[in-house]
């Protein structure tokens, strides 16, 4: 087994944003931001453990991410809770946003069962985490404080975030339609440059909040 | 055929996703760098503001212990000296004439204690605050016509309401100002001052009938003191306009919109602590 296998563009930035969070969040004093750890962590192991089963065992691999699209889902309404509550009281939009995935998710599972990935849930809850950014946005720039969004944590979190879902919302329509392997190829190129400006734009929020960011660490 | 056509798809659709992106963060760039301009600006009014109001605390102040000292020297200093010899005299008097001095002498003191009263509620630029623009008013043209250097009448119109503590010590500046011009340089023998207040406007008119002057020749040779009142009341969104002509006197007129709250003038002095 060549630990070579598990070295891809996607595992490589995935681990560097590990690494950083750990050393940028680890004595954060928001247990929201603290905890974000823990979520890279699941991907880590995720996205490892995806590459084992399809490389190594030669098997089906789409089943992990379905369990991993749980902690996605919980991970990033928490942190756009905590991100909206500086403006407003997001708690209700957050709480309908879960539980429209959580039907979707069950409606896909009692489908198809398992072993597929849920396309739906993935598409649902992207639509869904834009509209949180944008909206964050919009909330952003309505109220009356300036925030120097250059060393902004929160706002390049949430832009890295709106780059991720809404910039792969092509990909994922067409997601399994006319599957020709030029058609994959092109997808998985699309995904590999969201997630690498996902997570450098995550990278480069935790360094905001660690070193550069003036905004209370709350 | 179809799959290249799907692939085409995706790649321009994953394009202009990403433009309308690129346009999104510009806009959240340009909004928010637009917006820290706009605070800035209004930091500095509000700096500005404060400048101002200080100012014309310590001129309030200054012209406040003018007229105290003046008062001292040609009123109470005088009545007191004049009880001091009319006590002296009274030693050497009948009974009948000595009761008389002496009433005479106490009346004397009661007026001097009613004069001292009136002084010391006015040394303090607080008392704008407490007692309000029309009686503060009130108090200042009775004061100079009791002097009679001036003949002031003061006329309110409407339903008199606050307009706030700053604005109000602004717009008594202001009445300072027209009130010392006319004294000093307009050699005038009548003021008019006139508050109107209604729901939509507060109107301050301040007439005198001295010699007047020409609004140019002003301009031309300074006139800080008429530029200052239209500085002054512009910093509480008020407009003054000036009106004069020579040999027919001048009218000042300020002009306001009681329900237009400037960000700045909150209605509170800056030491108070409300």
């Amino acid at each position: 087994m060549g630990i070579e296998k598990f070295i891809t563009s996607n595992t490589v930035v995935e681990m560097l944003c590990l690494l950083m969070a750990g050393t940028c969040l680890w004595k954060d004093k928001s247990k929201v931001w603290k905890y974000f750890s823990f979520y890279l962590l699941i991907v880590c192991i995720t996205e490892l453990f995806a590459i084992y089963l399809r490389k190594v065992l030669h098997q089906n691999n789409q089943w992990p991410y379905n369990i991993s699209i749980i902690f996605e889902i919980s991970f990033i309404s928490l942190m756009f809770n905590h991100l909206f509550k500086k403006y407003i009281n997001g708690t209700k939009y957050i709480i309908m946003g879960l539980a429209v995935i959580f039907v979707v998710y069950m409606g896909e599972f009692y489908m198809h069962g398992f072993m597929l990935f849920n396309v739906i849930t993935n598409n649902i809850m992207s639509f869904i985490f834009s509209f949180y950014a944008l909206y964050y946005f919009y909330v952003l720039l309505k109220d009356d404080q300036y925030v120097n969004l250059k060393f902004s944590a929160d706002f390049w979190w949430v832009i890295g975030v709106l780059l991720f879902y809404f910039g792969t919302t092509a990909v994922d329509l067409y997601w399994g339609k006319d599957d020709i392997k030029a058609k994959r190829i092109l997808s998985d190129y699309i995904v590999k440059v969201f997630i690498t400006l996902l997570y450098s734009c995550w990278m480069y929020s935790f360094i905001c909040r660690r070193w550069l960011g003036s905004t209370p660490k709350v | 055929m179809a799959g290249f056509y799907t692939k085409s798809l995706i790649l321009v659709t994953t394009l202009i996703y990403l433009m309308a992106l690129a346009f999104i963060v510009l806009y959240i760039f340009i909004y928010n760098s637009r917006k820290k301009k706009h605070i800035e600006e209004q930091e500095k009014l509000k700096s500005a503001f404060r400048q101002e109001l200080l100012k014309t605390q310590i001129e309030v102040q200054e012209q406040t212990l003018n007229h105290t000292s003046r008062e001292i020297h040609d009123n109470i200093t005088q009545v007191l000296s004049f009880i001091k010899l009319n006590l002296a005299l009274a030693a050497s008097v009948d009974e009948e004439e000595k009761l008389l001095k002496i009433n005479e002498s106490r009346d004397l003191v009661a007026q001097v204690i009613h004069d001292l009263r009136t002084l010391s509620k006015s040394l303090s630029f607080e008392h704008i605050k407490e007692l309000g623009l029309i009686k503060t008013m009130q108090i200042e043209a009775d004061r100079i016509n009791n002097s009679g250097l001036l003949k002031v009448a003061l006329v309110i119109d409407g339903d008199d309401y606050s307009l706030g503590g700053q604005r109000e010590l602004i717009l008594f500046r202001i009445f300072q100002e027209t009130l010392n011009n006319a004294l000093k340089h307009a050699n005038a023998k009548h003021l008019k001052i006139n508050l109107q207040y209604s729901k939509e406007i507060f109107n301050l008119t301040v007439e005198d009938d001295g010699n007047g002057f020409s609004p140019g020749e002003v301009n031309s040779s300074g006139g800080s003191g008429l530029k200052n009142m239209q500085s002054r009341a512009a910093l509480i969104g008020a407009v003054a306009t000036i009106d004069s002509s020579p040999g027919k006197g001048c009218s000042i007129k300020v002009t306001l919109n009681p329900i237009e709250q400037q960000l700045y003038a909150d209605g509170n002095y800056p030491n108070s602590p409300g």
